[in-house]
């Protein structure tokens, strides 16, 4: 089979259902947002930053019953100064980070993705903005 | 065209692994696009492999296993039609079933001449995943056509080694090795096994 008759033939067989992925219901936490921390910070504080950030978020998932991290991934875009990449998938290491920033940072723009388990949606999203709030600064909008 | 889904569950360092396979590849002067599917609605890892100058297609919001196979299938029309590639590597979400979606691409692609599946397991979480998420592993790991136990620079040479016959026990036929993606370790191994 193929072309678009493969295409609808796997559709009506299909009907766009989720299949059971052994009983596992990942709670998913996505958010982009612009942020500044207020002045400049070099790219070592940026990064000191992130990882303050990162491990807020864990300690606030883990104070909520979350048992297992599938992944908490994000990208801080700040336009010339460059892009940070990081990401971390256990409730004890620090972030592994990826890419580098060429200059300091004010504002940028912070893309996260989590994935978790055992906890709900608005539970990782109180866990994730106090996070932001304690050490990544404010929205681009805010004083 | 040749399809590689680059399986396994979340954070196992699929994106690392995928990265060394492309690189491999363009270094033979292969043409090779990349299929990015992320649950949320937010992309990351397609951002990130951009980076790295590939031609990437990104599916958010759902799983191309199940809901978003649809999707996929066109992702691979779209991408054979615009860009012709040699190689498409595919890197579903962490929860999802490779087999069933290397199925779908068999069935159903019009060009995808064969669907190889790498599964990847993730060495420094492994006793709390086999405790939590047990069937799903065992799952990625039964109908692969290699399994990759990847972060060995994370656990004592012995542990490893339990991991690795662990997973022998689950993988078929399959050959299982053991790398360390962050480092390089051994995927020189994991390439010629691939390819």
């Amino acid at each position: 089979v193929s072309g678009h008759g493969a295409h609808d033939e796997y559709h009506r067989h299909h009907h766009e259902e989720a299949h059971d992925h052994d009983g596992l219901q990942p709670t998913v936490f996505s958010l982009r947002t612009p942020l500044h921390f207020g002045a400049p910070l070099a790219p070592a504080q940026v990064r000191t930053a992130l990882a303050a950030f990162c491990r807020a978020l864990v300690d606030g998932l883990a104070a909520r019953g979350c048992r297992l991290i599938g992944h908490v991934k994000g990208v801080l875009e700040a336009g010339a100064s460059g892009t940070q990449f990081f990401n971390l998938t256990t409730f004890d290491a620090p972030p592994r980070f990826n890419g580098e920033l060429a200059a300091a940072v004010d504002s940028y723009e912070l893309t996260i993705n989590a994935i978790v388990f055992f906890v709900d949606r608005d539970a990782v999203e109180a866990c994730v903005h106090d996070a932001i709030r304690d050490h990544l600064g404010v929205s681009a909008g805010e004083a | 065209v040749r399809t590689i889904v680059v399986a396994g569950f979340l954070g196992s360092g699929k994106t690392t692994v995928l990265l060394e396979l492309a690189r491999s590849l363009t270094d033979g002067g292969n043409k090779v696009a990349v299929i990015e599917n992320e649950i949320g609605d937010v992309g990351i890892d397609g951002r990130y492999v951009e980076e790295h100058g590939l031609r990437v297609q990104e599916l958010f919001g759902g799983c191309i296993c199940c809901t978003l196979t649809v999707g996929l299938l066109d992702a691979l029309k779209e991408l054979e039609r615009t860009y012709d590639p040699d190689y498409v590597l595919v890197e579903p979400t962490g929860i999802a079933k490779p087999a069933e979606l290397a199925d779908a691409v068999r069935r159903y692609s019009q060009r995808s001449e064969r669907v190889s599946v790498v599964t990847l397991i993730d060495a420094e979480r492994y006793d709390m995943l086999t405790e939590v998420i047990g069937p799903l592993l065992e799952g990625q790991i039964a109908r692969a056509d290699v399994v990759v136990v990847n972060k060995s620079e994370t656990v004592e040479p012995a542990a490893l080694q339990r991991i690795v016959d662990e997973v022998r026990g689950f993988a078929a036929s399959a050959p299982v090795l053991a790398v360390s993606a962050h480092d390089r370790a051994g995927m020189d191994s994991v390439i010629g096994a691939v390819l």
